[in-house]
């Protein structure tokens, strides 16, 4: 009973984690300005997250290391530190755009401006990484996340043609007033926002730090078959309440005030409140994932001592790393900077980083040396495969998009 | 002073592209009329969406579905993205006479679309029956907007 509940917890977690800003932008955004045409992006984006993090969290449970530190000794010191400057910069900018929606969500009920609470919401991120036990920490904001459920139910109480939904699905067209070049910005900020490279990082040291072995692989494929999948609807239903309600408006996305919107139509002032604190516990969560991820990815590739497992005066240095990426995250937001432009270009980057990422994390999964008998079987190489293709291709048209789409303004 | 090395020249190529690509509107002259135009539809469509936004959350709070620092937060947004699309198209230069005789339209449209929200911004620091008196002129200003854009558009 304790292993299934245990099994459950992962799951809901795994679940209620899964949406941060990046999600709850790009799927708003592009439910807004192409209805449902670009939901099977959704779904390719969580398959590969999917495929990746299995390979990431079994990596950690066979070798009991994180995936960092095996690409620089399976790849070498100078492809690891393209990776690391890679992920950390784009992590940074990640953190940014958490931090300012953490001071949104608080803001949108608090009538006082969010950038007034970026210092608040940076503190309150540093104490809890400081102070709160990793697997709590994990639980209570992955949890609490799930409180985005009420966009599911929002979706329901809307009332929509479930045809004509899944007609635009399954024919996607391309709206009048949107060019190929703007949808392809977007079916690239989809995937980035799936994809997010932290997550994987994050999801492997998490293990490392839960002390997985080969006996929690089930818990692994649980985690990952069951709860990102699941996860992935929630970034659907946000989607569909902004094709449902903002579209035929005529409203985009432009601040993440804009996103709960839907949600108050359909639900009045209960599901508001729920939103908006799903929104601040996806935030918030991903702002101590991300914290996580900077402070991981230095340690690891410099060999310190780190994670929440071993005492702060033993990790010293990843514990000056987590409260550097928490100030300057801070500081960058104070600066006044579009919290909503600042996650599109960070999960946009991200799809442009997408190969340094997953390509040492594909060969360290496929070596038998390190893993064993289980080193990737021939789906997990097939899809792996044709990913690594796909991201390939997205992290070269990631740039020239941004500049012929202006950042995706049109 | 040192040279820079390949690598490095085409790195800041390549940030300063995508800096370039982050400015969404630059401003100074407009070489082409159709780019004007477009500028014009993208200013249009922005004040639509603001006005848009403002009239949905206005409607929520009325029939009491949301709560008021709610509400204000997002007129406040609104309003926000309505003052950086005029501002932004205020700075373009028309660059021939058919888009200087375009300018006013856009213009004056957005303008009233700004009074409109700032009326109802200070209509929701008092009640209701002010906050639909200030509603009221959101429904004809979105119907003109989207008929200019459509314009534009064509």
């Amino acid at each position: 009973v304790k292993k299934l509940v245990a099994v459950t917890l992962g799951i809901l977690t795994a679940i209620g984690g899964f949406v941060d800003m990046g999600d709850l932008v790009a799927n708003a955004e592009t439910g807004a300005r192409f209805g449902l045409a670009l939901a099977g992006v959704v779904l390719v984006g969580v398959l590969g997250i999917v495929v990746y993090a299995e390979m990431a969290g079994r990596v950690a449970a066979v070798t009991t290391q994180p995936v960092f530190a095996l690409v620089r000794e399976r790849l070498g010191p100078r492809f690891a530190l393209a990776n690391l400057v890679a992920s950390f910069l784009i992590n940074l900018l990640t953190l940014v755009a958490e931090i300012a929606g953490v001071a949104i969500a608080v803001s949108l009920l608090a009538s006082v401006s969010y950038i007034l609470l970026i210092p608040v919401a940076a503190l309150a991120v540093w104490l809890v990484l400081w102070r709160m036990p990793f697997e709590w920490m994990e639980r209570i904001f992955g949890l609490c996340g799930l409180a985005l459920v009420v966009f599911i139910v929002a979706v329901f109480h809307l009332g929509p043609d479930w045809g004509a939904l899944a007609g635009s699905v399954l024919h996607p067209e391309l709206p009048a007033d949107e060019s190929v070049f703007t949808m392809a910005f977007f079916v690239v900020a989809l995937l980035g926002a799936a994809m997010t490279p932290y997550e994987v990082f994050f999801f492997s040291s998490g293990a490392v730090e839960e002390r997985w072995t080969t006996d929690d692989l089930n818990l692994n494929r649980a985690n990952v078959f069951i709860g990102f999948p699941l996860g992935g609807v929630l970034s659907l239903a946000i989607m569909a309440t902004a094709t449902l309600v903002l579209r035929p408006a005529g409203v985009t996305v432009d601040d993440l005030s804009q996103v709960t919107l839907p949600v108050s139509v359909a639900l009045g002032r209960v599901g508001l409140a729920v939103a908006i604190f799903g929104i601040f516990a996806a935030t918030f969560g991903a702002a101590l994932e991300t914290s996580l991820s900077a402070g991981y990815s230095v340690a690891q590739y410099l060999g310190w001592a780190w994670g929440k497992f071993v005492a702060p005066r033993d990790a010293a240095r990843f514990h000056a790393v987590l409260l550097g990426s928490v100030v300057v995250g801070a500081v960058i937001g104070l600066s006044g900077v579009d919290p909503v432009k600042v996650t599109e270009y960070s999960i946009v980057l991200s799809a442009a980083a997408l190969p340094l990422t997953y390509l040492p994390i594909f060969v360290v999964a496929n070596d038998a040396q390190f893993m064993g008998t289980k080193a990737n079987g021939p789906l997990a190489n097939t899809l792996g495969s044709v990913y690594l293709v796909l991201l390939t291709v997205i992290a070269l048209a990631a740039i020239p998009l941004i500049i012929i789409t202006k950042g995706g303004s049109g | 002073m040192a040279t820079m090395s390949l690598r490095h020249r085409v790195a800041v190529i390549l940030v300063s592209l995508v800096l370039a690509g982050c400015v969404t509107n630059p401003v100074g002259r407009v070489a082409d009329p159709a780019d004007y135009t477009d500028k014009a539809r993208h200013t249009v469509a922005d004040t639509s969406s603001a006005v848009g936004s403002a009239d949905l959350v206005a409607g929520t709070e009325l029939t009491g579905r949301s709560f008021r620092s709610y509400t204000t937060q997002v007129v406040d947004d609104a309003l926000a993205t309505l003052i950086t699309a005029q501002d932004t198209f205020e700075t373009v230069v028309p660059p021939d006479e058919a888009s200087a005789a375009l300018r006013p339209r856009v213009l004056d449209t957005v303008a009233a679309a700004r009074r409109a929200l700032v009326d109802l911004r200070a209509a929701l620091a008092g009640d209701d029956d002010a906050v639909a008196r200030a509603v009221e002129p959101l429904g004809p200003l979105a119907d003109q907007l989207d008929a200019l854009d459509q314009e534009l558009s064509g």
